[in-house]
């Protein structure tokens, strides 16, 4: 995937974190080793990383860190799934809307709630209060969530949302692919599930 | 929790033992451990293999061995010599005799007084030496502290909070020089040194970063980039000096 890059030099300008931290960050597993890359520059060997995915994480490591141990942020940060909140606590936590866990839970066959179960519940419930998506549509986009979790045998990479001449429609997306949709499609917004699951779990922390 | 008493398990001699779950564990004589195995310690005076994954508390090697699988210590002490083949996680980890790393090493606190060698990382929250160290990947801590004596030490990269590499009193001495003939130069090297803070004497890097740079006598530095300070004194080399920010 060819992905702009941000030199370390850069980062540690433009974040204004320390050579300290981002060691630090790298050790305790904040930032994948993955994300390391060595190029040859005309000075030598040098550090880049993936622009926007490398910022985000920054930032939401700043965000963060004050109250919350770097053990348990690299928790959230992992792919592996926590355990799984039930529903009470996400409401209780302001995480999924009453209402909307209400209308979820309508839906749901009865036992307890998985860790994408209350991904879904999540999304459904940001669409729902955000007013992008009448109640029919948000559970058009429950049911290809759970649809595409079964197809591909794990969460999908994104959702898009969109709507063509008032009829709304979504597609569910593996990683490191895109849809073009025709002129005429609106695109009502852009689900990131690895972002939305890591976001889960930094509220869940 | 397991209330149960484990079993303690003693060669001396010559002798063969599966793995499992043990109290502790002493080879005296010449032992393998042909599986996976779990103990309170693990006490190595003669030679020993373990061909699978050791996870234990306490683990000394006083006399040789060769760890096959990853390695788990609270705490482990290399006097003789160890080689591991798989990577390696302890608390406290401390080598005054040799010891040899396929792979990575991670480690609370790491403490070098003889020499170590590995071919990956090594990571740790603070990272003393006054041994020999070299490292093939990138040696990251929060606090490096490296005291330069008979030796050259090599990383590929350092990285981390507070980084010093001092020559102590033993490179100091005139006795060395006339003694070794001046083969026994202590040096450190390396190809990127980067940290809040970074005092060096002795080194030869590429690059070194810092918001404040110090570096003293015997110093090469083909480019500093700096955001604070940059105090040089003694013999001291610079390609390139960048002021940052």
């Amino acid at each position: 995937m060819d992905e702009e890059l941000i030199s370390k030099k850069e980062l540690l300008e433009l974040t204004k974190i320390s050579y300290g931290q981002l060691y630090r960050w790298k050790r305790k597993g904040l930032i994948p080793e993955e994300w390391f890359f060595r190029k040859s520059t005309y000075t030598g060997q040098e550090t880049f990383f993936p622009r926007s995915r490398m910022l985000t994480r920054v930032s939401r490591i700043l965000s963060m860190k004050e109250d919350v141990s770097l053990d348990d942020l690299a928790d959230a940060f992992s792919p592996e799934a926590p355990a799984s909140p039930d529903a009470d606590t996400l409401t209780r936590r302001g995480i999924v809307s009453a209402d909307a866990m209400r209308l979820y839970l309508e839906g749901h066959d009865g036992s307890p709630l998985s860790f994408d179960d209350a991904l879904h519940a999540y999304l459904f419930s940001q669409v729902l209060m955000s007013g992008e998506l009448s109640l029919d549509e948000a559970r058009l986009m429950l049911d290809t969530l759970r649809t595409a979790a079964i197809r591909f045998q794990k969460t999908p990479a994104q959702v898009l949302l969109m709507r063509k001449l008032g009829v709304f429609g979504c597609v569910a997306l593996t990683a490191g692919n895109d849809a073009l949709p025709d002129k005429d499609t609106r695109l009502i917004r852009r689900l990131d599930l690895t972002a939305a699951a890591e976001e889960l779990k930094l509220k869940l922390l | 929790m397991d209330t149960t008493k484990k079993v303690d398990l003693s060669i001396s001699g010559f002798g063969v033992a599966p793995g499992g779950d043990y109290g502790a564990v002493r080879i005296s004589g010449r032992g393998k451990i042909t599986g996976d195995i779990t103990c309170t310690e693990l006490i190595i005076n003669g030679s020993a293999d373990a061909m699978g994954a050791v996870s234990c508390g306490r683990l000394h090697i006083n006399g040789e061995a060769g760890i096959h699988g990853d390695l788990k210590a609270e705490e482990l002490k290399v006097r003789g010599s160890g080689d591991f083949k798989a990577n390696v996680a302890a608390d406290d980890l401390s080598v005054s005799g040799t010891a040899h790393a396929e792979k990575s090493v991670t480690a609370k606190t790491a403490k070098v007084s003889g020499s170590v060698h590995v071919k990956g990382d090594l990571s740790a929250d603070s990272f003393s030496s006054s041994g020999m160290f070299e490292v093939d990947g990138l040696l990251s801590a929060d606090s490096v502290n490296i005291t330069l004596d008979w030796s050259t030490s090599k990383a590929r990269e350092i990285g981390g909070e507070r980084i010093t590499a001092k020559v102590g009193v033993a490179g100091l001495s005139v006795l060395r020089t006339i003694f070794t003939l001046g083969t026994h130069t202590p040096r450190l090297e390396a190809d990127s040194i980067e940290g809040n803070s970074v005092w060096l004497e002795q080194t030869r890097a590429r690059v070194v970063r810092g918001h404040d740079v110090t570096l003293g006598d015997g110093c090469d530095i083909v480019l500093v980039e700096y955001s604070g300070t940059l105090h040089k004194s003694g013999n001291v080399r610079v390609g390139e000096e960048r002021k940052l920010g």
